[in-house]
C-alpha cells in the first residue's frame, strides 16, 4: 500500500507552507533593507513600537490554536468506543485480537509491546495516516479510533525497533455488519 | 588580554569592531579547535546522510542493518559536532567578559571527544544499532545484531559527552555567577527588578541560562544512562519503560535544543560586527532568557504525547511550552537580530550572510516544529519525516550555518581580506537551495506519512527520497566550495604580511568589576550551617535498623533509603566545607579537582546501587552497614567537592546530585 496525502495532513501542510513562505519574503525583503542606511535610533523607536503587537499576534494565535486542539484531543475517549482489539507489538510482529473490526463503530486499540518500544499507525485503505500511538513494554495505550470505511487498513510500526523496523507491518479487515 | 592584530578594517562594518574586547590566545583556541572538530563532524556525518538518502531512493544497496548502524552515528556525531562548536562559539564570546577556565575547557572537549570515540567502536565495530536516542530496553534487545559489549561501549560513550558537557555547563555557571555576584544578576534579575544599572551583557545571560538548564539535562542524562549501564553488568535488572523515556527525551531534547541557545548567545557578539550597532541587555532580552530556561525545561514531554499513560498534566505544561518557547525566540533574539541589521549598511560577507540566513533557517524550522507541538496534528505527524524535516531546518540551516559563519568570521578576520564574492554569494546560495529542498521534500513526505527510521521507504514513495538526494548533492557542492575558500584563508593568514595588520582599539570594558572575585561558600553563616547540619541529622533516620529492615522489602524503598543516606553525607560535607578557614584554604587549590569529584561521586553512587553489586554484600552484616556507610562517604565527597564551586553551583550540584539518586530509584526498580 502507497501511502497518500489526508485532508487534515494537507491543510497542515499547506498552512505551514504559507508561513514559511511569509517568512522566507520577510527575510528577503528585510535582506534589502539591511543595505540601507536608516538611523539606528528610527529603526528601534518603529521597532520597539511595533514589538507588543508582534507579541500580541503570536500569544493570541497560540492561544487560539491551542484552545480548538482541545477538542481534537485523541486522550482518554475509551468511553466511547464500542468494540476493543487487543494489540501487541513485538520484533517485528503485530498481533491482533480480534483481527476484523466492524465498520463506523468507535473501536479502542489497547496496544502494548512483549519487547521494545513500537508505534502502531494505522493507514487507511487509501493510504492515509488515521494516527498512531506507541507500544510500550509494561503499559497499555488505548487509542480510539472510527474506521468508517470497510477494506484493508495497514498497521505499521512507527517507532524504531531494531533492524527489520521497516517490515514490522500488517494489514487488518473492516468489515460491514 | 592579548589583542588580534591582524584585523584591517573592511572585514566587518567600520563601527563593528569597536562594539566589543578582542579576543585573546586562549579563545583563538578554543574557538579553531571546537569549530574545527565540529566542522569536521558535519562533513563525515552529512556523507553518511547522503548515504541514507541514496539508499532510501533505491540508488545505492546498502543493506538495513547498517543503514541503521549509519543513522545510529549520523544522530549522535550530528549532535555532538553542533553542540561542540556551539559550546566553543559561547566560550569565544563570553571569555572576553567572564574569567572561564581553559583547562577545564579542554578536558570538557577530551571527555567529549573520547565519549564520542567510543560510540564509533560501539556502532561501526560492535553493530550498535539504536538511532541516538538509546530508548530502553532496545540497548538489550538486539535481535542479534550486537552484543553487550557495544551497548556498553555506546553508553558509557555518551555518558563521557554528557560529562563533557556537564563541566563546560559547572564552568560557565560558576564564572558569570562569580564575576557578576550571583544567579539573579548573572540571569539579569537583578537588572529586571531596576537594581542594576551595569547588566551583564547578552551573551552572558545566555550562558548562565544554557549552563542551568545544561547542568540540569546533564544530571538527568547521567542517571538514564549509568542504569542502563548498570543493566549490562546485572541484566536481571528491572527499569520502567516510560520511566526510562521520560529521562531520555528530557536528556536528549535539552541537549538539542540547548545547542541553538548556545549559538544564539555568539550570534549576540559577531552580529554587530557587520551590523554596527551594539546588542544591549534589555528588559525583554532578560525576560526572554528566563521564559526560555523555564519553557526549555519543560517542553521535552512532547516526545512523549503518544504515549497515552504519560500524566495529562505532563502533556498540558508541555503543549503549552512547546509553543510559547517560540515567542522569546520570535520577539526578542530573531526580531532584535532583524532590527539590528534593518538600514545598518549591513557589511555583507561570507560569514554574515551565513548569520543572517541562520536566522531564516531558527524561523522557519521553529514554526515546523510549533506545527508539530500541537497534540491533534501530532497524532498524525509524529515519527513520520516532518520530524527530520523541522530539526533539520532549524540545526542544518540554522546552527550548521552558524557554525560556518563563525569559522568564516574567524579565517576572514585572519587573512585580513572578506571571501571571494564566488564563495560569497555561491557557497551559501547552493547550501541554502539544497538544504530547503532537502527538508522540502521530507516535510511532503511526512504530510503523506512517510515513516521516519526507515531503511526501505514504503513503495511508490521513492521519488521523494531521489529528489532530496540531489538537493543533498547541491548542498555538498555548495559546502565544498565553503571549504575550498577557507583553505584559501587559511593560507593567506599564514602570510607575514596578514600579521601586521592595523592593530585594534584597545579592548572597551565590557565585564564586571567582580570579575576576578572568588566565589563564596554555597553556606554562609551559622544560621545556614546549623540548617545544613540539622537536616543531615533528620535525614540520618535512613540508618536506624527499623527503616534499614523494612527499606529491605522493596528495590525501590531500598534506594530510596540510598538516597537519604547520600543526603545525609552530601550536606555534612557541604557544612564542612563551607566553614571560612577551610573555604578560603581549599578553593583556590583544589577547584578543579573539586569539579571531577562532585561529577564523579554521584556517578559511583548509582553504580553502587546496581543490585547485583550490593546484594552479594547483605549476607555480612559488617560489609553490608559499611556499604551504607560508603553511600554517604560518596555523599559527603560530593557534598565537599561541590562547595568549592561556589554559592551557587556548589548549592546546584548537591540538589542534583540528590535529585539523581531520587529519580534512579524511581525508576529501577528490581534486581
Amino acid at each position: 500500500m502507497s501511502p497518500s496525502f489526508g485532508e487534515f495532513q494537507t491543510v497542515v501542510a499547506l498552512l505551514f507552507a504559507g508561513i514559511a513562505l511569509a517568512l522566507a519574503l520577510f527575510f528577503a525583503f528585510a535582506a534589502r533593507q539591511a543595505g540601507r542606511e536608516i538611523p539606528f535610533e528610527r529603526v528601534r523607536d518603529a521597532a520597539y513600537r511595533a514589538r507588543p503587537f508582534w507579541l500580541a499576534f503570536l500569544a493570541v494565535g497560540f492561544t487560539a490554536v491551542l484552545c480548538a486542539s482541545l477538542f481534537f484531543l485523541p486522550y482518554n475517549r475509551e468511553a466511547e468506543a464500542s468494540a476493543s482489539v487487543k494489540v501487541v507489538g513485538g520484533q517485528f510482529y503485530w498481533s491482533m485480537t480480534p483481527e476484523t473490526v466492524p465498520a463506523g463503530a468507535e473501536i479502542s486499540f489497547e496496544v502494548t509491546s512483549a519487547d521494545v518500544n513500537h508505534g502502531f499507525g494505522v493507514y487507511d485503505p487509501q493510504g492515509e495516516l488515521l494516527g498512531n500511538v506507541q507500544a510500550m513494554p509494561g503499559y497499555t495505550n488505548e487509542m480510539v479510533l472510527k474506521l468508517d470505511e470497510p477494506g484493508s487498513y495497514l498497521v505499521s510500526c512507527l517507532e524504531f525497533c531494531g533492524s527489520k523496523h521497516h517490515e514490522m507491518a500488517r494489514e487488518f479487515e473492516v468489515t460491514e455488519d | 588580554m592579548e589583542a588580534f592584530a591582524a584585523t584591517p578594517l573592511g572585514v566587518v562594518h567600520p563601527d563593528g569592531e569597536r562594539l566589543h574586547p578582542a579576543p585573546g590566545r586562549q579563545e583563538q583556541i578554543v574557538g579553531w579547535l571546537f569549530a574545527g572538530t565540529g566542522l569536521v563532524l558535519f562533513a563525515v556525518m552529512g556523507l553518511l546522510g547522503l548515504t541514507m538518502r541514496l539508499t532510501q531512493a533505491d540508488a545505492i544497496g546498502v543493506s538495513p542493518e547498517w543503514f541503521y548502524r549509519l543513522m545510529t552515528l549520523h544522530g549522535a556525531g550530528m549532535l555532538v559536532g553542533a553542540m561542540l562548536a556551539m559550546m566553543g562559539g559561547l566560550w569565544f564570546v563570553v571569555r572576553a567578559t567572564v574569567p572561564l577556565g581553559f583547562g577545564r575547557m579542554l578536558a570538557s572537549y577530551s571527555a567529549i571527544v573520547a565519549g564520542a570515540v567510543a560510540v564509533v567502536v560501539a556502532v561501526v565495530f560492535g553493530g550498535f544499532a539504536t538511532g541516538w536516542t538509546f530508548l530502553s530496553p532496545l540497548p538489550f534487545e538486539s535481535a542479534g545484531e550486537w552484543s553487550t559489549w557495544a551497548t556498553a561501549a555506546y553508553l558509557g560513550g555518551l555518558t563521557l559527552v554528557g560529562v563533557g558537557f556537564f563541566v563546560f555547563c559547572i564552568d560557565v555557571l560558576a564564572s558569570t555567577t562569580t564575576a557578576y555576584g550571583g544567579f539573579g544578576r548573572a540571569l539579569g534579575v537583578r537588572f529586571l527588578r531596576g537594581r542594576d544599572e551595569n547588566p551583564p551583557p547578552p551573551q552572558v545571560i545566555a550562558a548562565t541560562a544554557v549552563s542551568t538548564q545544561g547542568m540540569l539535562a546533564s544530571a538527568v542524562g547521567t542517571t538514564i544512562l549509568i542504569a542502563l549501564l548498570g543493566k549490562t553488568i546485572d541484566g536481571g535488572t528491572t527499569i520502567d519503560a516510560l520511566w526510562a523515556k521520560n529521562l531520555t527525551y528530557f536528556f536528549g531534547h535539552s541537549f538539542a535544543n540547548l545547542i541553538i541557545y548556545l549559538a544564539a548567545g555568539m550570534i549576540y557578539v559577531l552580529l554587530p560586527r557587520y551590523a554596527g550597532r551594539p546588542w544591549k541587555t534589555t528588559k525583554p532580552l532578560a525576560i526572554g532568557w528566563l521564559a526560555t530556561l523555564l519553557l526549555v525545561t519543560t517542553a521535552y514531554s512532547h516526545h512523549l504525547y503518544m504515549d497515552f499513560v504519560q500524566p495529562g498534566w505532563a502533556q498540558g505544561i508541555s503543549t503549552i511550552s512547546s509553543s510559547a518557547a517560540a515567542i522569546p525566540v520570535a520577539v526578542v533574539t530573531i526580531y532584535t537580530g532583524m532590527m539590528l541589521v534593518w538600514g545598518s549598511r549591513y557589511r555583507w560577507t561570507l560569514a554574515s550572510v551565513l548569520i543572517y540566513l541562520g536566522f531564516a533557517g531558527w524561523a522557519i524550522g521553529g514554526m515546523g516544529a510549533v506545527v508539530d507541538s500541537v497534540i491533534p496534528v501530532n497524532f498524525r505527524f509524529h515519527n513520520t519525516l516532518w520530524v527530520p524535516a523541522h530539526f533539520h531546518t532549524y540545526l542544518m540551516l540554522g546552527v550548521v550555518f552558524w557554525l560556518m559563519a563563525f569559522l568564516a568570521h574567524l579565517l576572514e578576520r585572519a587573512a585580513g581580506r572578506t571571501a571571494s564574492r564566488l564563495a560569497t554569494i555561491g557557497a551559501p546560495a547552493m547550501m541554502a537551495l539544497g538544504g530547503y529542498g532537502l527538508v522540502g521534500a521530507w516535510y511532503a513526505s511526512g504530510a503523506l506519512g512517510v515513516p521516519r527510521r526507515f531503511a526501505v521507504h514504503p513503495p511508490g514513495t521513492e521519488g521523494y527520497s531521489i529528489f532530496a538526494s540531489i538537493f543533498v548533492i547541491v548542498f555538498a557542492a555548495g559546502f565544498l566550495l565553503l571549504l575550498y575558500e577557507y583553505v584559501r584563508l587559511w593560507r593567506e593568514s599564514r602570510r607575514p604580511e596578514a600579521r601586521n595588520g592595523e592593530p585594534l582599539p584597545a579592548p572597551m570594558a565590557g565585564g564586571s568589576q567582580e570579575a576576578t572575585a572568588l566565589p563564596g561558600p554555597p553556606l554562609a553563616g551559622p544560621v545556614q550551617l546549623a540548617t545544613a547540619v540539622g537536616l543531615a541529622v533528620a535525614a540520618a533516620f535512613a540508618f536506624l535498623p527499623e527503616i534499614q529492615e523494612a527499606s529491605e522489602q522493596s528495590v525501590r524503598f531500598h534506594h530510596l533509603a540510598h538516597a537519604s543516606e547520600f543526603l545525609v553525607g552530601a550536606l555534612l560535607g557541604m557544612a564542612v566545607a563551607s566553614t571560612p578557614s577551610f573555604f578560603a584554604r581549599l578553593v583556590p587549590r583544589f577547584s578543579t579537582l573539586g569539579l571531577f569529584v562532585a561529577i564523579l561521586a554521584p556517578a559511583a553512587m548509582m553504580l553502587l546501587m546496581i543490585p547485583a553489586i550490593y546484594e552479594p554484600l547483605e549476607d555480612t552484616d559488617g560489609l553490608h552497614a559499611a556499604y551504607h556507610a560508603g553511600i554517604s562517604v560518596l555523599g559527603m565527597a560530593t557534598g565537599f567537592a561541590a562547595s568549592l564551586q561556589g554559592r551557587v553551583v556548589g548549592r546546584l550540584l548537591l540538589v542534583l546530585s540528590v535529585g539523581m539518586a531520587l529519580m534512579y530509584a524511581a525508576g529501577v526498580t528490581g534486581g
